[in-house]
């Protein structure tokens, strides 16, 4: 259940697939594919790679003085965004944000993944479920919710409070307060691609350890985890992604004190109508994005190989 | 899952657009982009439908976002879909000099005789619709402090929430911080900013979160969550007061802000003519008068008056926004340095 | 392969369970407050907070909005996704490389771009109907999950029965509807699902392009918020978590096996 379609390059993680599912490789089969694909490629370049583009192209093609904007091309948004130090400074915490996330979401995931790809049916059915609702929830509904919890009289505090405990610290407003909120609506991209490979990992490489003496630990370290890396290696990037895009968990749970880019790209866009500027830090956040899923992939890609053969 | 529901539901849609589409094209209609929160609110309920009954036309109300009207009016230069646009003060000269509005036509506006010379902006580009006053909102329990200098003490630990740099009042609290710092009065500290940014930074171990939206911050102070918010307008706390929320408006000696909605006339917009007589309209006294009852802010035309409940949140006539020295900034100079004050703001608190 | 969980595992996947749920119930506790502001814990009972939502004409609107675009966006995504899921899996073709960064393109550029894109796009065309640029960006936004379930779905089909078929004389039509259809059906409906709930939820591309004719519900959850001061906002949000509950339920009993599909 892999999707081999995470990413570009993504293909060459191929183990957990059918080859076969690569292999025709005939003129026929490109005349075909690009008439499949041709329908979903028109639209998307017309309806969303135009006007991005557009868009983006503002960052070399305009700038804003005193709030209004005028065209010509300029190097000045770039060369402000990296002659500042604020702007990388946040680009990396976004980056450092959005890997806490898909770690801390990969290892609360495993245990729910184990449960959905291993447990009774009705277990599983009821984990996937409770996964989906976050995500059918707005996000404003989703931020209010978590800080009636984390506030200093909120849900925590009060439970607290009612065992004997006073004035504990409140996490609201700190970056903690984005993390957990983010790992929370994103969990379920990562616990379902990685209760999937789980459900594929064949009993008999567990037992043929089992025999040979492996415990628990080593069961894991040795046949689990390596079989389970596909799922992996479309969660990991994924939950990365979205939480390097989001903005609105950052200013009403994060306080505004832990903007990640997306929050400053709004700022520029809305409160200083400066657009040209907006869409250059937008091209570094797109640019950081893609880098770090193509890295990502190309370790994974190989390691990959390496861990299947041995398990 | 495409059940019988999904296909009732499509084809309810097929028939509703051209149903939509032919009533459309048959009456004059002009879209109107407005701000949310009471305001608007009354915009939409009062003010349109008996604007509609008069001049037999539709008026679209577009709820936006204060800031996304200039933006949507940007992006929509080269075939406005909106004819009028409620914006801030501030953004008027911004408007102005990118082309996006045009100049009011006074000989069609009878009701600008009524408007107070200080509220026509920019050389006629805008008017103003109401003006709110901009301080300090507090939890009822706690006493609010005499001087703006008083919120840098310790006991304020933690407990106070300060506008995000996103909404223009955290541009009073620079402001508010040159002021303090230099003890010079607004009008020439808001010259001297540069001088308040170390004290600025001394605010921060008070500051519990930034609030991107005041009606929640002033919520959570209400709840007692923070004694303190600062900086926002009236309006956004007034009506919650006047329902008996625990929280309510302080202006320290250094005297109130000046915040001032706006109209404008956007360039080339469809059905201008049916646009300036809504824009009339929003300023006649027979309107401005319940607008202000509802939204409790100040009117910017004469020759209203309130009962002595209203004038509670007001300041109302102009002699009384004087008396209690209601301040408006210099817009075009921080406009030219708000990005760059922004920057050192997102540097000081978000880093 | 069901097998029994050993009891720390469950009693660790109950705790996660619960603090998923907590901040989807806080909004229901609240919203019964009778206070005329938002309290937690809640002091009182109330339920009127519900009537005013539930009468409010434009609420009704919005939502009825909100859930002919999500419908129609998840339509246009299967009928523009599927194929394309197809290509990608089935075939190798010059520029396949190409065309999955370009499906997959709406995930990584940041939605407020997009909008703003899509604004100054459509006014450039001189395109009225909010409603339709609306359909446009949410279908946008929705292609790639539904390119990714169904290519999920598709790689893990065994191609072989499809030569079967083809060896058999079975026409390309007949072949995906009696081979190919009932392999990436869950795929399918996990991915339709996928974009009927981005679609609902959509604030970003909405606030751009919706005008007063079609403002989707978030959007008029975002303006209630700035107008009611009062536990009527936390009864719309409680309203939204038990509608998302009545979606989940509905998926779990039509289409059960769906639902694990949905990211994989």
């Amino acid at each position: 259940m892999t999707c081999v379609l995470q990413f570009p390059g993504c293909r060459r993680l191929g183990p957990a697939l059918p080859a076969a599912s690569l292999h025709r490789v005939t003129s026929a089969a490109t005349k075909a594919g690009w008439l499949l694909a041709i329908p979903a490629v028109l639209f998307l370049l017309l309806c969303f790679v135009a006007p991005v583009a557009q868009t983006l192209w503002l960052g070399f093609g305009a700038r804003t003085d005193a709030g209004v904007m005028t065209y010509g091309f300029t190097f000045e948004n770039y060369r402000r965004a990296f002659a500042t130090d604020l702007y990388w400074r946040i680009l990396l915490r976004t980056a450092k944000m959005a890997t806490w996330a898909a770690c801390v979401a990969a290892i609360v995931g495993f245990p729910l993944a184990w449960v959905v790809a291993r447990g009774r049916p009705w277990l599983s059915r009821l984990v996937t479920l409770t996964l989906v609702t976050p995500l059918l929830v707005n996000v404003v509904v989703r931020s209010y919710g978590w800080s009636a919890i984390l506030s200093r009289n909120g849900l925590i505090s009060w439970t607290l409070g009612g065992l004997g405990i006073e004035d504990p610290p409140s996490i609201l407003y700190t970056e903690a307060a984005v993390l957990i909120a983010s790992v929370h609506v994103f969990l379920p991209f990562m616990v379902l691609p990685l209760a999937g490979a789980i459900a594929r990992i064949p009993p008999s490489a567990e037992q043929a350890a089992t025999i040979a003496g492996a415990g628990p630990v080593q069961r894991f370290w040795r046949i689990i985890l390596p079989l389970s890396l596909p799922g992996l290696a479309v969660g990991l990037p994924l939950v990365f992604s979205l939480t390097a895009a989001a903005y609105v968990t950052p200013q009403i749970l994060g306080g505004n004190f832990s903007p990640l880019l997306g929050t400053l790209i709004q700022q520029q866009v809305l409160t200083l109508h400066d657009w040209p500027f907006g869409a250059a830090l937008s091209t570094l956040l797109v640019a950081m994005v893609l880098a770090v899923n193509l890295v990502f992939i190309g370790i994974v890609g190989r390691r990959l190989r390496r861990w299947t053969a041995v398990a | 899952m495409m059940t019988t529901t999904t296909r009732r539901l499509l084809l309810g849609t097929a028939l509703a657009i051209p149903f939509v589409k032919g009533v459309a094209a048959q009456t004059r209609e002009i879209v109107v982009g407005i701000w949310g929160g009471a305001q608007g609110d009354f915009v939409k309920r009062q003010i349109i439908p008996a604007f509609e009954r008069d001049f037999s036309c539709k008026v679209l109300a577009e709820e936006g976002f204060t800031l996304a009207n200039l933006a949507k009016m940007r992006a929509t230069k080269d075939n406005p879909r909106f004819s009028v646009m409620f914006i801030d003060d501030l953004a008027i000269p911004i408007a102005k000099a990118e082309g996006l509005i045009a100049e009011l036509p006074r000989d069609k506006m009878p009701a600008m005789a009524n408007l107070y010379p200080r509220f026509l902006y920019n050389e006629g580009y805008g008017t103003a619709l109401g003006i709110s006053l901009g301080g300090i909102f507090h939890n009822t329990r706690v006493r609010p402090p005499e001087s703006y200098a008083d919120l840098w003490d310790s006991r304020y630990r933690g407990k106070l929430k300060l506008v995000s740099p996103n909404n223009t009042p955290s541009m009073f609290f620079l402001i508010v911080a040159a002021a303090v710092e230099t003890g010079k009065p607004y009008a020439e500290a808001q010259y001297e900013i540069d001088k308040a940014w170390d004290r600025i930074a001394a605010l921060k171990p008070n500051i519990q979160n930034l609030f991107g939206d005041g009606i929640q911050a002033a919520n959570e102070v209400a709840q007692g969550q923070a004694d303190i918010g600062l900086l926002e307008y009236s309006k956004y706390v007034y009506p919650y007061t006047a329902r008996r929320a625990p929280v309510t408006m302080a202006f320290p000696k250094e005297g109130a802000f000046a915040g001032t909605n706006c109209q404008v006339l956007v360039k080339n917009g469809p059905n201008q003519e049916l646009a300036v007589a809504f824009m009339n309209r929003m300023i006649e006294p027979t309107v401005q008068k319940p607008f202000s009852e509802f939204a409790l802010t100040t009117p910017p035309v004469s020759g209203i008056t309130f009962s002595a409940d209203t004038q509670r949140w007001i300041a109302y006539p102009v002699e009384e926004m004087d008396r209690r020295g209601l301040f408006t900034p210099d817009w075009t100079y921080i406009n030219a340095r708000r990005s760059a004050w922004t920057e050192r703001l997102n540097r000081i608190f978000s880093l | 392969m069901s097998e029994r969980i050993p009891w720390p595992l469950a009693a660790v996947v109950a705790l996660l369970l619960l603090i998923i749920v907590a901040p989807l119930v806080v909004p229901v506790a609240m919203s019964i407050s009778d206070t005329p502001y938002i309290v937690f814990p809640p002091e009182g009972f109330t339920l009127e907070w519900y009537g005013v939502i539930l009468t409010d004409p434009e609420a009704q609107a919005s939502l009825r909005v909100s859930l002919e675009l999500a419908f129609l966006a998840t339509l246009l995504a299967l009928a523009l996704g599927i194929p394309c899921a197809m290509a990608l899996v089935r075939c190798r073709f010059p520029g396949r490389g190409a065309v999955l960064a370009l499906v997959l393109g709406p995930l990584v550029v940041p939605l407020i771009v997009t909008g703003v894109g899509l604004l100054q796009f459509f006014s450039m065309l001189g395109m009225r109907g909010a409603f339709l640029q609306l359909l446009i960006g949410h279908t946008v936004v929705c292609i790639p999950y539904v390119v990714r379930s169904v290519s999920g779905a598709l790689a893990t089909a065994d191609p072989t029965q499809e030569d079967a078929a083809r060896v058999l004389g079975a026409g390309p039509l007949r072949i995906f509807t009696r081979v190919i259809w009932p392999q990436i059906r869950p795929g399918v409906v996990a991915g339709g699902i996928f974009a009927f709930i981005i679609s609902f939820d959509d604030f970003a591309i909405s606030m751009w392009l919706a005008d007063a004719r079609s403002f989707p519900l978030p959007l008029f959850l975002y303006a209630a918020i700035q107008k009611f001061f009062d536990p009527s906002i936390a009864a719309l949000s409680a309203l939204m978590v038990f509608f998302a509950l009545g979606l989940v339920l509905l998926i779990e009993k039509g289409l059960g096996i769906g639902v694990r599909r949905i990211a994989g």
